[in-house]
């Protein structure tokens, strides 16, 4: 192939792939200002096609005309979003703190359980990933209702950082491996404390695989659907199960649905754009091994 | 998941592709004996985990055809879902949910098992 015909042909290749990708996600956006025919139509190009209106904004109160009056979707919207926001956020934090204190034990000591060494309760860890959470929803609900906390954000929170721990651990595990022990041998020496050594030393620089493991934590605990349409109802209720919910009696309402999705993805995208270069850094200090 | 293999791709160091360069291979030859075999060990990762995840595959079948036409798109867990929550079977429920409890630890310990000896093949 002559090298003159090779890069446009690349990056045409890379063009259309890009379009693949990113089709669905602007699909999402476009539905957002369809009205019903146009989106049985299957009507793609905005202006050519189909003329834009404020048909999802204004079925949740957020289009220029309705934002300063009252709207019940908006209240409900806002709330689901700031349930979502607590949610993701407070499980991710509370597997972050777990499972920094696990794996950092797991890196540097040695345990002994029965037949188990650390690689064993290692592979413990990582064998929760294996399982599917349905297995685990009839248990998990009988449970939350003896517990008293069905329907509540705490509970999610538990349940999410449950759910996303073994990957922090994981994480973290690998990232601690990766700093010298003599490090924290020094800091001992010096007069440190165990906790000490820890807190001080080891933690500042673990930290882009801290943020790498929060991150990715955030993203899973804001995309999870099944538990929390299992465990909440009207009160904890997170945005995924909002959006799944917007089939109503005429029909789906489909412009409502699709801006409620693009209200879901827009902040997965800004972390997505601006937190990126963070993820691969943290992954690539040696989580994959 | 691409991340994680972008994270591979990025803990290859250059020199490697560099000394292949100077060696007078040329990009396909240099991806394919080079960049290749290297990332493999990350690409296995990267498959296995996606078929962990993709047993528990469940949101999406319940949102998009909720198991319809008449269970032809059913997997498993949305299966065991439509269980509980239309049918409110929960015995027959959870009993399915252990089978495939079982039928998951005994397929995943083979899938390892399998990893495990094909890596050790390949170093």
């Amino acid at each position: 192939m002559p090298e003159k015909l090779k890069k446009p042909l690349i990056y045409a290749a890379l063009i259309m792939w890009t379009i693949v990708a990113l089709f669905p996600i602007f699909w999402t956006f476009s539905t957002t200002f369809k009205v019903a025919k146009d989106v049985q139509l299957g009507n793609i190009v905005p202006w050519l096609q189909y003329k834009p209106s404020w048909l999802g904004l204004r079925a949740l109160g957020l289009s220029p005309d309705t934002i300063w009056t009252f709207s019940t979707p908006r209240d409900e919207f806002i709330k689901r979003f700031w349930n979502s926001i607590q949610a993701s956020i407070g499980g991710a934090s509370l597997a972050l703190v777990i499972g920094s204190i696990a794996a950092y034990g797991l890196s540097r000591f040695e345990y002994k359980f029965g037949t188990w060494r650390n690689k064993d309760i290692s592979f413990f860890f990582f064998s929760q990933l294996i399982l599917p959470p349905v297995v685990l929803a009839m248990p998990f609900l009988v449970l939350y209702k003896e517990l008293a906390l069905l329907d509540t954000i705490f509970g999610l929170i538990l349940i999410y950082a449950l759910s996303v721990l073994p990957i922090v651990i994981w994480i973290m595990r690998d990232q601690f491996d990766t700093i010298p022990v003599e490090l924290e041998q020094a800091a001992r020496v010096d007069g440190c404390t165990t906790w000490g050594a820890f807190i001080k030393i080891v933690l500042p620089i673990a930290l882009p695989g801290m943020v790498a493991a929060f991150i990715l934590s955030v993203i899973l605990c804001w995309n999870e659907y099944f538990f929390a349409a299992l465990l909440t109802s009207t009160n904890a209720k997170t945005l995924p199960v909002m959006v799944a919910s917007q089939t109503g009696s005429q029909g789906i309402s489909w412009w409502s649905m699709a801006t409620l999705a693009s209200a879901a993805i827009l902040p997965l995208i800004i972390i997505g754009v601006f937190l990126e270069r963070y993820i691969v850094k943290g992954l690539t200090a040696g989580a994959v091994k | 998941m691409m991340i994680l293999l972008l994270a591979g791709l990025q803990a290859i160091s250059k020199e490697i592709q560099d000394a292949a360069k100077v060696d007078g291979a040329t990009g396909w030859q240099g991806f394919w004996q080079i960049t290749f075999p290297l990332m493999l060990p990350i690409s296995v990762t990267t498959i296995v985990l996606r078929i962990i995840f993709q047993l528990k595959l469940a949101d999406i079948v319940i949102n998009t055809t909720s198991g319809g036409p008449g269970g032809a798109s059913d997997t498993i867990s949305s299966f065991i879902f439509r269980e509980y929550r239309d049918r409110s079977n929960v015995g027959y429920g959870t009993m399915v949910a252990e089978v495939y409890l079982i039928l998951i630890i005994i397929f995943v310990t083979l899938l390892l098992r399998f990893v495990s000896k094909y890596m050790q093949k390949t170093q």
